[in-house]
Parts: C-alpha cells; sequence; structure tokens
C-alpha cells in the first residue's frame, strides 16, 4: 500500500507520553511527551499542556531537559512536575495564573516522585538519603557490604542510601524527612485529611526478604510511625500499588501477597494479588477479593509491554467512593474493573477487550482519564465514562509517523497443553506488507519473568522485526500471570513445561500460517526469555540460530550476584546444592547447541549478572570450533535494552543482522 | 621510647625508588622516584639522575615529571617517558656535563672530594630544556635506544581506524581526547575470540593493538614511522648490537592461545620473521641480541608435575633451536632465574632483570633464592657456569651492568624501603655477603639439611663453609644498615627514623613429613612487653609461584604496630627453592596447607605468640589458601579473604584463565556438565559450613583475574548459612587484580586498614 516497514531508527522519531492528568473543572490535560533529540544525542522529556476546549498545545518549561510526572494542584491553578533544569531532580510549580516558574525544592540527591496534599498546601516526596549523611562519600570510594540487599538492578550497589519520604511545605518552602533508617519507604498517598501519609516499606521484614513489605501511616506533624498491617505481603513486586484512601479517611485499600502461599509460590505458583480493605486504626485488615471469580483473577496487572507510558495511577476511587476501579490482567488482556468495597466482593468488567488500559486517574463528572494502547497503536489518553466503560473522547494523537508505517497487528492462537493441565495462548505478528504466496522465517520471542504476560499493547521492537521480513510468534507459556493462578506456576515455568508450550506454540504457528517457513525459525527473548532461549539451544535442535538477551545461563551465579540472591536453605550440603544448581543450567549443556547464538547483555545487570554472559560466552568458545558464537556487551546498561541511543541501535540490528544471517 | 607507630595511613609518606637505568660509562645513574601528592593522594612519578661527576660532588638532579630513563649510547642524553602533553611520549634531555666547582648541591652543602652523600632526598632540577620526539596518539609503553644512538624504537597502542587512516602519530586535543573517551566507554564491546578479557586490562580488550614504531633522532625532533602493521600484538622491542635488526614479542594466535607469544625478528628488506613456535615464553622485559644478532638470550617457562621454573635460553633466529643456559641439574645457587618475589613496598615499573654483558659472555640476572633477590650471572655459552654476583641480608630489585667492576643497585632489606647504592665487586667481578656471624647469636633452627632425593637437591640448609651461600645472620642491624661493600646513596624515607620499626626475625625449620626445609619469619610487635602474649596473623602469599624475601613490606608492620605479630612463610609451591619444591602438585595439595600450619606451630614456640588468637590472611593464591585453612581446619581466630578464588564453577569463564580448549585440541570430548561438576565439588566453598569465624572479604571490583563474583559467593553463602557469624564485604570499584600493588594510594591505605582493624578487633584478648 506503499507503506514504509518500521525500522529501528524509528526509535528515535517516536514519542512516549506518560503521566497524564485530566482537570474536569478547568478542561485541561497535562502530560509528558519524551523524544529522542538528534542535536543533543539523548532522549528529553517536557511537559505538554493543553487546553481541551481550544485543543491547543504548548509546553511548559523550567528550562531543563527531562521534565515530567505533571500534576495539576487540587484547585487546577498551578502544575507542578519534576525538571533537572537545576541542581539535579527537583520539583518545579508552575502557577497559571502569573506564568511564573519556581523550583520548591532542594533535595541533595533528587526527588523520585511527589504528591500534591489534598489540601494543596504540601508536596509528599521520595528522595535518596543516605544512610549516614554526615560522611561525605567520594566518587569510586570502597564500598562496605554486611548485609543482603547491597545492591540493586538499575541503581548499582545502594552502598547505604535509600529512599525515605518527605514533606515540604509549600509556602515556607522547608523541607523535613518523616523517615529514617536502612529502608527504602514507597507508595505514599495522602489521608484525606491531609495529616497522615501511608506508604509500604520493608522495614520490618529482614533484609533477606525482599520482597517483603508492610502499610504504614506516617503523621505529617510529628513524624510518628505507625504499622497498620502485618502478615501478608503489601505489594511492591511485581508491580507497584499506591494505596487508596476512602473518602471518609478510615480506610486504605491496598494489593497484598498471601503470606502463606508466598512460602509455596516455588510449587504452585506465584499468589495473586488481592485487594484488602485496612483499617486506618490498625484494628482490621480484611481481604475484600472475590475468592474465585473466573472473569478478574487479582486486583493488579503485569503486562510485558504496553508502549502506553510509565505511570503506576492503576487504581482509583470511583466516582460514588464505594468502588474501587482497577487495572488487572486477564487472559492476556489488560482490563479495566470496578470492585465494591464493603458486602460481599463482586466484580465487574468496566471496559476490556483486545487494548490495553495503561492507568487511569480520579473520576471526575462521571469521566477518568484512561491511556490505551494497541498492538499497532502507542498509547495515547482518553476520556471513559465511569459507568458504561465507553471511550467517550481521544485527548491526545501521538506518533503520526505510525500513520506512515505498514503496521501490523497479531493473529491468535491457542493450544492445549500436553499434560492436560490448560491451554496457552499465542499471538503472531505477521511481516509488515507481506507478499501473498512467499514463505517467511519467523522469530519465536519470548517474554522475560516469567511472571508477565504479553498482551495487546503495542511493542514497536516486534514491528521492526515485522518491518525486517519476519513472523514475530509470541505467548503467554506457563508462569505468566493473567491466566489465573495455577497457570502461573514458577515450577511449570522452570520445569520444562513452558518449554513444551512455546514448542507447540510454535508448530501452531506455523500450521495456521502457510506463510511462515518451519524450517527458518529463530528463538529470542531477554531475562526469563533469555533463560528459555538458552534451554532452547541446549534442548532442542529445532531452531536455526538464537539471540540470547540478559539471560540466565548459570543459576549458581545468579545465587550470589543478583540482586534477588538465591537459596541453599533447602540443602545441608552446600556442594548439593551446587551441583543441583548446575544440572538445571544451560551452561552446563553448552556442548548440544548446534545453531549460531548472539549473546546480549548490559554490563551493570545487577538481576541476570553480566557473569553468566562471559561464562556462557566461554563455555560455547571451549566447545565449539566452527560455531558461529558472539557476545556485545553494553556499558552502563542495566537489565534491560539499552537506552542509550546508538546502543539501542545497534542492539537491534545486531539481532536483526544475526537473525537476517542465518535464517 | 617516643617513637611513633606505623599505621597503614603512614603510606601516605613513602617514596618508592624503580626503574634504574645506567648509561653506558657507568658513571651516572637514573631512575625514578614516585610519591604520592599531599592532598590528592595521586602518585606523581619524577626522573632523577645520581650524578657522582669522578671523585668530586655527588649529588641528585632531577628531570622532572616522567619514567622509564634510558641514557642514550655515547651518554650524552637521557630519554624517558613524560606525560607532559597530555599522553606517555618520549622526551629527551641532555645530560649535564662534569660540573664546575661552581656548582651548589642542594642543601647547601659542599660536597667534598669522598665523602658519601648525606642522608637528603633532595633533587636538584636538570637545567636545560627538555624536548619531546614522540607524538603517538595513544601515549607510548617502552622505548629503546638503537646502538647508534640515531633513532630509538618503541611499543604504542593503535587503534585499527588510526592505522587506516594515518592518524596514529597525531596527538590529541585535550577535547578530542574527552569525546574520544565517552565514545570509548559507550561504545559496545563486540566479542568473537574466547580470550577476549584480561585482567591487566581492567575486563574486555578495548580493540586497540599494540604496534612496533621507531622515530629518527638527529639531536633535535624526528621522524616517527611503523615497524609492525597492527595485524598482530607486538610488544618490548630491542635493536640486534648491530642496529639492523629489530626483536620482540608478538602474539600470532587466536581461540585459546590468544595470550601465548612468539618471539619475532624484523629486519628492514626481509620484513618480519617469526622465529619460535610453541615457546613457554615469560614475555615482561626485553629480549637480548647476542654479538652477531643471529641469537637471543631468552626467558621461558617450564611447568611440570614435578615442578616449575623460569628458564633462560639461547635462541637461535635462524632455525629456532634452543640452548638451555642454567645446567641440567641445579647446582643450589639459585632456583634458576626468578622475577617472583612478593610482600614488598614497592611502586612503578622495575627495570629489566635480566641483562647480556658487552661482551656476550654473560647474563646478569636477579634470582629470587631462599629468601633473598641476589645477583648471579651464567654463562651465555650455554656451558652451565652459574656464579654468584651480589647476595646478602637485602633483596635486589634492580641492577645496572658492572663497568670497572662496579654497578648500581636499588635494594631494600626487612626495614629498610629501596634505596639506590653503589656496589664496589672484587677481582673475580663477584661479590659474598659478609662472613657467618657466632652460632651462639643466631635463634634460627638448627640447620639439617634435609636429606636429598634422587636428582633434585633438596633446598640445603645454608652452610657458612659454603663460598657464594649466604650466611645465616638474625635480622640484619637497625637502621638499614646493608652490607659493607654497598654504598647507600639516597635516603628518600628518612621520616622512618620517628618510627619504631619492628624487625623481621627469619627461622627454618623442617615440614611436618620431614622432606623438605622451609624459611619463615616472624615479625614481633616493636616494644614487645615482657611476659605478654600477642596476638598474630598468619600472612600467606599469592602465586603460588612467588616467594617472599628479605624486604621491607608496610602490610607486616602494621600488624606489628598494631600489637599483632606477623607471620610469613614459603611453604612447598613457592618459588626460590629449587625445581621440585615449586611443584604445584604442592600448592594445592596438603603439603601447602601442612606447612603453613607447621609455620604457626613454630612461631607459637618460639615467639610470645598466644595460640589461640592467630588469624589468618593472603591474596589470590593467599586468599585460597585462607579459605581452605579456615574450611578445613580450626586453627585460625579470625580471618580475611583477598581477592581470593573459592567457587571454581562460577570461576570458569568469568576470571581470565581457564579455558578447557586450552588443554585439548579434541573439543568434542568436553561435556560442561562433568567440567562444572568437578570444579564444584573440588571448591573450597563446599566447606562453608565449616566457616565459623569473623570473615573479612576485599575484592577489585574489576577483578578480572578472580572475578568480584567470587567474593560475593563467598559472602551470600556466609551470609545465608552462617548468619551468626561477623561477615564484611570491601569492595574496591575500580580496582583490579592488583590492588594492593597499583592500586589508588587511598585504596591501598583502605585495604590494609580494614584488615589491621578486623585484626584488632577479632583477635583481642577475650575472657575465656
Amino acid at each position: 500500500m506503499g507503506k514504509q516497514n518500521s525500522v529501528p531508527e524509528d526509535f528515535m522519531e517516536l514519542e512516549n507520553l506518560s503521566g497524564a492528568e485530566y482537570c474536569a473543572a478547568k478542561g485541561l490535560l497535562i502530560y509528558a511527551r519524551s523524544r529522542y533529540s538528534k542535536e543533543q544525542k539523548r532522549m528529553e522529556s517536557r511537559i505538554v499542556l493543553k487546553d481541551l476546549k481550544s485543543g491547543e498545545e504548548r509546553i511548559l518549561t523550567a528550562g531543563g531537559t527531562s521534565e515530567d510526572s505533571p500534576r495539576f494542584s487540587p484547585d487546577g491553578e498551578k502544575a507542578a512536575f519534576l525538571s533537572n533544569a537545576e541542581g539535579g531532580r527537583q520539583i518545579w510549580v508552575w502557577d497559571f495564573q502569573t506564568g511564573a516558574c519556581e523550583r520548591m525544592t532542594d533535595s541533595p540527591y533528587g526527588v523520585q516522585e511527589f504528591l500534591w496534599s489534598p489540601q494543596g498546601d504540601k508536596f509528599a516526596f521520595l528522595s535518596v538519603q543516605p544512610e549516614h549523611p554526615e560522611e561525605k562519600r567520594e566518587p569510586d570510594a570502597p564500598i562496605v557490604v554486611e548485609d543482603f540487599g547491597y545492591k540493586a538492578d538499575g541503581a548499582g550497589f545502594v552502598n547505604q542510601m535509600y529512599i525515605h519520604l518527605w514533606v515540604l511545605d509549600i509556602v515556607e518552602k522547608q523541607a523535613r524527612c518523616l523517615t529514617d533508617g536502612p529502608w527504602n519507604h514507597l507508595h505514599p498517598a495522602w489521608s484525606p485529611d491531609g495529616k497522615e501519609i501511608a506508604f509500604v516499606s520493608g522495614r520490618a521484614h529482614a533484609k533477606k526478604d525482599s520482597l517483603g513489605m508492610d502499610l504504614f501511616l506516617v503523621s505529617v506533624e510529628d513524624g510518628q510511625i505507625r504499622q497498620i498491617s502485618e502478615g501478608d505481603w503489601a505489594v511492591s513486586y511485581p508491580v507497584p500499588f499506591r494505596p487508596v484512601f476512602t473518602r471518609d479517611g478510615k480506610y486504605v485499600l491496598m494489593a497484598y501477597l498471601n503470606k502463606e502461599f508466598m512460602a509455596e509460590a516455588k510449587e504452585k505458583g506465584y499468589p495473586l494479588t488481592r485487594l484488602h480493605r485496612v483499617s486506618t486504626d490498625g484494628k482490621e485488615n480484611v481481604d475484600i477479593f472475590p475468592a474465585d471469580d473466573p472473569g478478574c483473577f487479582e486486583v493488579s496487572s503485569f503486562p510485558y509491554f504496553l508502549g502506553a507510558g510509565r505511570s503506576y495511577e492503576k487504581a482509583q476511587l470511583s466516582g460514588d467512593g464505594e468502588h474501587l476501579l482497577f487495572v488487572s490482567g486477564w487472559m492476556g488482556q489488560t482490563n479495566l474493573y470496578r470492585i465494591n468495597l464493603f458486602g460481599t466482593p463482586k466484580v465487574e468488567l468496566v471496559a476490556g477487550g483486545k487494548q490495553a488500559f495503561a492507568c487511569l486517574g480520579p473520576v471526575q463528572d462521571g469521566k477518568m482519564l484512561v491511556s490505551v494502547a494497541k498492538p499497532d497503536a502507542y498509547g495515547d489518553y482518553w476520556l471513559m465514562e465511569e459507568a458504561t466503560g465507553k471511550l467517550a473522547r481521544r485527548l491526545t494523537e501521538s506518533n503520526a509517523l505510525l500513520q506512515e508505517r505498514a503496521m501490523v497487528s497479531p493473529e491468535e492462537i491457542w493450544i492445549d497443553t500436553l499434560d492436560g493441565e490448560g491451554r496457552v495462548h499465542g499471538f503472531v505478528l505477521p511481516p509488515q506488507n507481506r507478499e501473498p504466496g512467499k514463505k517467511y522465517p519467523a522469530i519465536l520471542y519470548i517474554h522475560g519473568g516469567p511472571h508477565p504476560y504479553d498482551t495487546y499493547g503495542m511493542e514497536y521492537e516486534y514491528q521492526c522485526l515485522a518491518g525486517a521480513g519476519f513472523a514475530v510468534i509470541y505467548c503467554n507459556p506457563r508462569g505468566s500471570s493473567s491466566y489465573g493462578r495455577e497457570h502461573q506456576s514458577l515450577k511449570r515455568a522452570y520445569d520444562g513445561s513452558a518449554y513444551t508450550d512455546c514448542l507447540q506454540i510454535v508448530e501452531e504457528a506455523v500450521r495456521k500460517c502457510e506463510w511462515i517457513d518451519g524450517e527458518r525459525i529463530g528463538v529470542t527473548g531477554g531475562s526469563y526469555g533469555g533463560y528459555m532461549t538458552n534451554y532452547m539451544a541446549t534442548h532442542c535442535k529445532r531452531f536455526k540460530a538464537y539471540v540470547t538477551q540478559r539471560s540466565i545461563s548459570n543459576e549458581l551465579i545468579c545465587y550470589a550476584c543478583s540482586d534477588m540472591q538465591g537459596d541453599s536453605s533447602a540443602y545441608p550440603n552446600f556442594e548439593e546444592f551446587m551441583v543441583h544448581e548446575l544440572e538445571r543450567s544451560a551452561v552446563s549443556y553448552a556442548e548440544r547447541v548446534n545453531a549460531p547464538i548472539l549473546i546480549l547483555h548490559g554490563t551493570e545487570d545487577m538481576r541476570t549478572p553480566v557473569e553468566g554472559a562471559h561464562q556462557f560466552f566461554v563455555a560455547l568458545k571451549d566447545t565449539h570450533k566452527e560455531l558461529p558464537v558472539r557476545m556485545v556487551l553494553y556499558p552502563h546498561t542495566n537489565h534491560d535494552i539499552p537506552s542509550y541511543m546508538p546502543q539501542k541501535l545497534h542492539y537491534h540490528r545486531e539481532m536483526i543482522e544475526w537473525f537476517r544471517k542465518y535464517l | 621510647m617516643g617513637k611513633k607507630l606505623l599505621t597503614a595511613k603512614t603510606l601516605k609518606q613513602v617514596t618508592y625508588l624503580s626503574g634504574l637505568a645506567a648509561a653506558g660509562d657507568g658513571k651516572r645513574a637514573a631512575f625514578v622516584r614516585t610519591k604520592a601528592e599531599e592532598g590528592s593522594g595521586e602518585f606523581r612519578a619524577e626522573v632523577v639522575e645520581y650524578c657522582p661527576e669522578g671523585d668530586a660532588k655527588a649529588e641528585l638532579v632531577s628531570l622532572g615529571e616522567g619514567k622509564a630513563p634510558a641514557y642514550s649510547p655515547d651518554g650524552r642524553y637521557l630519554a624517558y617517558l613524560s606525560r607532559q602533553s597530555g599522553e606517555y611520549q618520549i622526551w629527551c634531555r641532555e645530560v649535564e656535563a662534569s660540573a664546575g666547582d661552581g656548582l651548589t648541591v642542594s642543601g647547601g652543602a659542599r660536597q667534598a672530594s669522598g665523602e658519601a652523600r648525606q642522608p637528603s632526598d633532595e633533587a636538584r632540577p636538570l637545567s636545560g630544556a627538555a624536548w619531546q620526539l614522540t607524538t603517538a596518539r595513544h601515549g607510548v609503553k617502552h622505548f629503546q635506544w638503537s646502538p647508534d644512538g640515531r633513532e630509538l624504537v618503541f611499543e604504542a597502542p593503535f587503534w585499527p581506524e588510526e592505522l587506516e587512516q594515518g592518524t596514529m602519530f597525531t596527538e590529541f586535543t585535550p577535547e578530542e581526547k574527552e569525546a574520544w573517551l565517552f565514545e570509548q566507554e559507550m561504545a559496545p564491546q563486540v566479542i568473537e575470540e574466547i580470550a577476549y578479557k584480561r585482567d591487566e586490562f581492567f575486563g574486555v580488550q578495548d580493540g586497540s593493538v599494540f604496534c612496533i614504531a621507531r622515530v629518527t633522532f638527529d639531536g633535535t625532533d624526528g621522524t616517527q614511522s611503523l615497524v609492525t602493521d597492527g595485524s598482530m600484538n607486538a610488544y618490548l622491542p630491542v635493536y640486534s648490537r648491530e642496529g639492523n635488526r629489530i626483536a620482540y614479542y608478538g602474539r600470532p594466535y587466536h581461540d585459546a592461545k590468544a595470550f601465548q607469544h612468539e618471539v619475532f625478528v624484523w629486519e628492514e628488506e626481509a620484513g618480519e620473521r617469526q622465529v619460535t613456535k610453541g615457546a613457554q615464553l615469560f614475555a615482561d622485559v626485553p629480549l637480548a641480541f647476542l654479538p652477531g644478532g643471529q641469537e637471543l638470550i631468552c626467558n621461558g617457562f617450564y611447568m611440570a608435575e614435578d615442578g616449575f621454573d623460569q628458564r633462560l635460553f639461547r635462541l637461535s633466529t635462524a632455525d629456532g633451536t634452543q640452548i638451555p643456559l642454567f645446567p641440567e641439574k641445579e647446582d643450589g645457587s639459585c632456583h634458576n632465574i626468578n622475577n617472583s618475589p612478593i610482600g614488598r613496598t614497592v611502586y612503578g615499573e622495575e627495570s629489566s632483570y635480566y641483562q647480556l654483558d658487552k661482551a656476550g659472555e654473560w647474563v646478569y640476572f636477579l634470582s629470587a633464592f631462599q629468601g633473598r633477590e641476589a645477583l648471579y650471572r651464567v654463562a651465555a655459552d650455554g656451558s652451565g657456569r652459574v656464579e654468584t654476583v651480589l647476595r646478602g641480608e637485602f633483596s635486589v630489585h634492580s641492577f645496572t651492568m658492572p663497568v670497572d667492576g662496579g654497578l648500581y643497585v636499588l635494594a631494600g632489606d626487612t626495614v629498610t624501603i629501596a634505596e639506590l647504592y653503589r656496589v664496589e665487586l672484587d677481582a673475580a667481578g663477584v661479590q659474598t655477603a659478609p662472613t657467618a656471624p657466632d652460632a651462639a647469636d643466631s635463634d634460627v633452627v638448627s640447620q639439617q639439611p634435609a636429606p636429598a632425593d634422587g636428582d633434585t637437591p633438596a633446598p640445603a640448609a645454608p652452610d657458612a663453609a659454603d663460598g657464594d651461600m649466604v650466611s645465616q645472620q638474625t635480622a640484619p642491624a637497625r637502621g638499614g644498615a646493608l652490607a659493607p661493600r654497598l654504598e647507600r646513596l639516597t635516603f628518600s624515607n628518612e621520616w622512618m627514623k620517628d618510627y619504631a620499626v619492628a624487625v623481621p626475625k627469619e627461622i627454618w625449620f623442617p615440614s611436618a613429613d620431614g622432606k623438605v626445609q622451609i624459611q619463615g619469619w616472624i615479625v614481633m610487635p616493636p616494644n614487645q612487653e615482657p611476659g605478654k602474649k600477642y596476638p598474630a596473623v598468619l600472612d600467606i602469599h599469592g602465586g603460588p609461584e612467588c616467594t617472599y624475601v628479605n624486604d621491607y613490606w608496610h602490610e607486616f608492620q602494621a600488624f606489628a604496630a598494631a600489637g599483632i605479630a606477623a607471620l610469613y612463610c614459603n611453604p612447598r609451591g613457592s618459588m626460590g627453592y629449587g625445581l621440585n619444591f615449586a611443584s604445584d602438585t604442592w600448592s594445592w595439595g596438603d603439603e601447602a596447607v601442612s606447612d603453613l600450619l607447621t609455620m604457626v606451630d613454630r612461631a607459637v614456640e618460639q615467639e610470645a605468640i598466644d595460640p589461640e588468637r592467630i588469624g589468618v590472611t593472603g591474596g589470590s593464591y593467599g586468599g585460597y589458601m585462607t579459605v581452605k585453612l579456615i574450611g578445613t581446619t580450626k586453627r585460625f581466630r579470625a580471618a580475611a579473604a583477598q581477592r581470593c578464588l573459592c567457587n571454581l564453577a562460577t570461576s570458569y569463564g568469568t576470571g581470565d584463565m581457564g579455558f578447557e580448549s586450552a588443554k585439548t585440541d579434541d573439543l568434542s570430548k568436553i561435556r560442561m556438565l562433568d567440567v562444572l561438576t568437578k570444579r564444584a565439588r573440588t571448591s573450597l566453598i563446599r566447606h562453608i559450613d565449616e566457616i565459623k569465624i569473623p570473615l573479612l572479604i576485599l575484592h577489585g571490583y574489576r577483578d578480572y583475574r578472580c572475578g568480584f563474583e567470587q567474593a560475593e559467593q563467598l559472602f551470600i553463602a556466609m551470609k545465608e548459612r552462617n548468619p551468626e557469624v561477623p561477615v564484611r564485604m570491601v569492595v574496591y570499584p575500580k580496582e583490579n587484580h592488583g590492588v594492593t600493588r597499583e592500586g589508588t594510594l587511598s585504596n591501598q591505605i583502605s585495604h590494609l586498614s580494614e584488615m589491621v582493624n578486623w585484626f584488632s578487633k577479632y583477635l583481642e584478648e577475650t575472657s575465656e
């Protein structure tokens, strides 16, 4: 039809919208728009204010290059946002009356997130603070480690720097730190009367339980901290969940992981997140989520990609204050639901289907802002009617470039697992500008986790692979969430079941799509997807090329080097523990790999440590004289695809060229 | 006594001497003096000349910032490396002619003829300008004068694009350099060879290739040109005496052999030719041509199940034949050539440990033997004659070739950091140590020679009746007085006079199985109180093919000053006691463990040491042995594992050595599960549940010899399985495996402080 194929260079043109807020009273929309600046050779983001009556957009800026997280003041007269204009990442306030833009904070380590108080007179914000502020730390000074939790992917060596909760009085411009101690304090939420702030923290847990968190309240006036829930683990992983207060301030709604179920996670599957109603006096903590609703499994969603702007506002009070609106993953979909807060739990679907809802804003005049993405469309903001779930009005139109691209949408496939335990959902993205009658190679792209799920959102990387002439096959094998607790069994993710699930999906894709050349199929994936790629490469002779990304090749290396360190407590004998880890590690079977393999890894990866890449590469080279084996390491890149644009383009090019050459 | 105590922090004050070179006439010498700058703590090196001017004034003259001094063959010029223009380039100064009477020695005192130099380290700045000879884009690593002084050959790294575009001799502007560094830092590392990373590179190799190049010299500027073309890494070029050939090391191989060196020779017309194939070479110092230019003196290593040593040999460039220079049967005067003394306070690149004399008759070389690094010579004709040139209660770090019976050395002893000395040899061209002291003065365990087994002589206990052998003195007199005919010329660390320096005491003892004699030292705290028992730390050297010698090491002093005795020895597996003693069967077997424990037993017997309060530490192999000892014995009360190796299943492929394909050509037989499982089952970390004593773990984050992940394996396993045991890990973000030798000053101080504090805390007296 004359449209061009997607190429990785498009990443230099694409826009990412995030953090939007809608002010019904003023008819304003505000959001952050991130784009690559070719002149400055870096990603830059700016705040866009849109007048919804006139449709006019203008940029609000403090003069920085990285500005985001815009938030209207409660009265809609101001907007606050984070900007790197002066002294690091600080809160700035734009006054719509005067047009003045003023910096509010002076955090030595920058502000990570912030919230207006309901009264509009204060900010609550998170900022990192060193454990011993009086000691000045030289860069590259020796790092002392005495406990678990000393490294965090993305942050590097934590080195006694922890996230703390602060409050700033807007008039006095004085900031006070409300928390202390060697723990992180996350997901703040103001009580409606502005006297307390709820937050989630691991401060009552041992460092070894890195996912163990509880809900706390801190008094703004005197800094008194009260723990109001214990036992079940407040959810920060797998997805951050901000606590929601009821309008009368008597309860906090929060997502939890059942503690008993956590202990059985490996066997029975990672527990589904449950919604609890916690009374602010700490006396009541009730699980108000239905036990077995086949239409909604949990109170959160963990999609692998959305292409719909990072924001973690995923739960809001309904207009009547009696319900909670939330985003949840269901059967590969990322839908909006509503649940009542009192009485017999009942969940209703508000909006769902073959599109992904990333976030939602507060209900105003019966409508709320939502972000909607599709496999062939980046997320844009819409207004949705709360009562009907109907998309009433489109608020943004980003990425006009995609109108000129031969975007494709996936076909869907299902298979019944060989062991009869369930069904697996898969997708096949055809090559862009597919020529009828022609056969194409395919790439099985296995998602990471294994806990997230592939959904009906945008992953432009897949469009680029489709643009390069490959079909892209992706799926949600066992281990993936959104299909119920049993399906997300960690055990099944690692015992070979997910492996056969993926193989079945591939055969089904070949059967259904006669334009796929079944002899020319490659495999890739990152993190758990890289683990699976390595597993495939060492157990399967069916595929013709592999690209393993930030992968796990040796569990014994992850045991000590990952920021989610391992656990040998089930073994009275450490030697047996080591041997068992090796037996279930792909590197131990490196000699079996029979197809060209490319290893991609970030040097600062602290989740699946880069040492695993080094060892796997050496083992492959040590056991193969002729096989093409190549490794590319990306400096200053952690557990992700590189974000530094020259590296990112290099990365995508490496993958495409490898598959082009060997498929 | 009013003297101050040495601490880790005192390292700030140390002045280090290295890089000794002499002019052809043997009169003047130059060396490098390094000191940490006040404030920044960065090491600053300067080139210093020692000028004795006949029998008149003797003084030190400074050329300013620089290193690696080398005199031109006619003695008129001194070339050296300096980074005043950004990178290290070859710079040149005209050497001062003999000074007239009007010259004042810095410090004010005029030196009359015959007077020894007064204690002072001040150096007068050399007059005259220096000029820059090279403009290598990324600096120069090594260089040599041609025999006629009309050109210099050098080694420099370049990037392939630069060789293609011809920009290799264009220096960066500071802005260009900054942009280039950023680009390098962010550049994806594309890897297709198995030997792609190395601890010496702090990780993955950067894409540069080391080349040989030349620059002409006519007294001012010169023209630079390439010798090698960048298709292969090439190092350490030397001219033949005739000047028409250049020899160097190259790395022609890929895959697992990529770090194997071969010898290459280059001539103007004929170009480059590979001379050796499969030679096991030590490629750390330049080769030496014999007169005639057809043969070279090389140093190779020999590793067998029953031994290890380094061997000089004579290599024919015509047909590659090798003639060993050392006798087939060790004559017991040295452990062949041995450049691996360890555990001493030094900084800066040292000059070559072997040199061929003018006539091509003798190769002078250093060998650390039975606790002293001494100077020897071996006949270059392959007849196997070895003679001791200079050996005494000191260790020689570097030397100049004897001219008319005199030479210079940089040497240290157990209480003196290395200084410059003048040595006058006797008529035979050798110098022996002073005679043995009274037996009654000696605290040393009686010297029964161990039974000699078969062909390999056991390290014979030294006997004063044996010609050149060292005598068994007790520790040398305080204040650093070395053997009488060594004249001390520099006084670089006079500040030490204000400090109480502990005196290491040497002992010899039979191993537990009676098969060998072991040499060790005990350093009791200075100001030892009578009747008091002291804690001690067993300090195990790395390698294992290294050896402790009679030299100053600040680490021992810091322990002793903190009231902790330092114990050290050379267990089986160490160098310096003959071929068989250095077998790795012992170092990785029970023998090394036994010898170390026996050292502790002897120390407790002989000195006021509390056997219940003994700690253990060591780096690399020493760290490995620390983990081994604390995992398999209950002797020790606290430990510090430095850059250790504890898990072989994770060190495979993450460290830079140990490829399976290096051991066999038939890769199809390799089963990784068997390889890794076997490694796991022989790893020290399998004893983790036995480690119940406080453990300090020190490691550089950029260590690629024993990867940082080794420290994490040990730390996480300890925290997880022994949660009640104190464990502390200290990570050095920018350091590699050389943290204690080449690390920044503040990291070296931190590293040592951590250990002293750890042992002070956990070896203190309890109320048991």
